[in-house]
């Protein structure tokens, strides 16, 4: 990052073999279209440039400074489809459709997560998954569910700092 | 200020309200607590996104990446511009007579690319589904038991899950190198015995009445004997 910083393009290119591929599947699935999903990998990476003077250790490791460009690039593409009329199998939000899990990875990455996710209550991992990837939000999970908002603020806390409780003893040979 | 603990999350999440995600990243720049459990939530959510399956972008995204960071050489007093995502046609050019016909193919040619490299990654991703399912039928057994494998110099290859009958399930982090495979053998007094060959990295073997179980890295279709061995595991 302080080579990006100092507009090294070789610095970007070297953190574009490393985590295009996750920023891109990322995108997929928040957005479920190729296109977009494109979009946001370059804007991703080129805000990453223009900006990665301003990041700040003390507020999170390199890899969560990305995830986070990208995550808020796809995040405005899909608020800005909530207030245009969008074919319905776009909207991630329809309240009948039932909340669906997020198919893991990685064939460790798999183990390892599932297993973590597993000791998660239900309920737990998938308002996490879908407060994190289809970017409902904590209130619109509270009327979803029908849990009064602390409860799903709460719960949504306890499953990240659990999930991570669990994915350290598991990283542990 | 308390800490902020029930706000953190959504901090993290990036999902408070401007006003409120200031006010709590000032207590937590100066809060070594909450600067900890940031922390811990920060990497649960990298995590959430390494288990995702990496897709591979099409290459021209870097390419557009490198042309627009090329404009912004060839102008660097100019505020740069929102990125432009994929090239825009230019509104109104005088083309040559023909040249419309050659676009249209194009086109023609670039839709057909894209649902094709759309099929792919859907079948690559079924693939990675029907994996993780797998994994997960396995792993939702009492009795199973999960060994990790490590190569020579300790580097973690991935792990077996053993069962009690003696089957085992291979679960490489990595799919094998193009053109090659992985295989895995069966040791017992007499020598090795090739159990399987896969292109894929989570695999299951019939491990019963070896001593030991070997993974080697070999050509597509498997070798007479391991070529390039990568890791052991005793039973």
């Amino acid at each position: 990052m302080a080579r990006l910083a100092e507009s090294d393009e070789g610095a970007l290119a070297e953190l574009y073999a490393r985590l295009a591929s996750r920023v891109y599947a990322l995108a997929l699935r928040m957005l479920r279209s190729p296109e977009e999903a494109e979009e946001v990998l370059q804007d991703t990476f080129l805000k990453l440039y223009r900006h990665a003077g301003s990041y700040d250790a003390l507020k999170g490791s390199p890899r969560a400074f990305i995830y986070t460009i990208a995550r808020n690039e796809a995040l405005s593409r899909l608020r800005a489809r909530r207030v245009r009329p969008v074919k319905a199998h776009w909207d991630v939000h329809a309240p009948d459709e039932a909340l669906r899990a997020t198919p893991i990875g990685d064939p460790l990455d798999r183990v390892v997560v599932e297993g973590a996710l597993e000791r998660l209550e239900p309920d737990e991992a998938e308002l996490l998954q879908a407060a994190f990837f289809d970017d409902y939000t904590h209130a619109e999970l509270a009327e979803r569910t029908g849990l009064p908002l602390g409860t799903v603020k709460s719960r949504i806390r306890r499953a990240l700092l659990r999930l991570r409780v669990y994915l350290e003893r598991d990283e542990t040979p | 200020m308390k800490h902020p603990k029930s706000q953190l999350a959504e901090y993290a999440m990036r999902a408070l309200p401007p006003d409120e995600a200031r006010a709590v990243e000032a207590h937590v720049l100066s809060c070594e607590v909450c600067q900890a459990e940031l922390r811990q939530l920060d990497a649960a959510l990298v995590a959430l996104v390494e288990s995702l399956p990496p897709v591979t972008p099409p290459a021209a995204c870097w390419e557009r990446i490198e042309a627009q960071l090329e404009r912004q050489r060839a102008a660097p007093s100019a505020e740069p511009e929102p990125a432009p995502s994929a090239p825009r046609p230019g509104a109104g050019w005088p083309w040559p007579r023909g040249a419309w016909v050659l676009a249209a193919a194009i086109g023609v040619l670039l839709v057909g690319a894209s649902l094709l490299w759309c099929y792919r990654q859907q079948q690559a991703y079924q693939q990675l589904e029907r994996e993780q399912q797998l994994v997960a039928a396995w792993l939702a057994r009492g009795d199973v038991e999960t060994r990790l494998l490590q190569a020579r110099d300790g580097a973690l290859l991935g792990r077996v899950l053993l069962l009690p009958d003696g089957r085992a399930l291979f679960v490489l982090r990595e799919p094998p190198a193009a053109g090659r495979a992985y295989q895995a053998w069966g040791h017992t007094g007499d020598g090795l015995a090739s159990l399987v060959v896969s292109e894929r990295p989570v695999f299951e073997v019939l491990g019963r009445g070896f001593e030991a179980l070997y993974l080697s890295l070999e050509p597509k279709g498997g070798s007479p004997q391991p070529t390039t061995p990568l890791g052991r595991l005793e039973r």
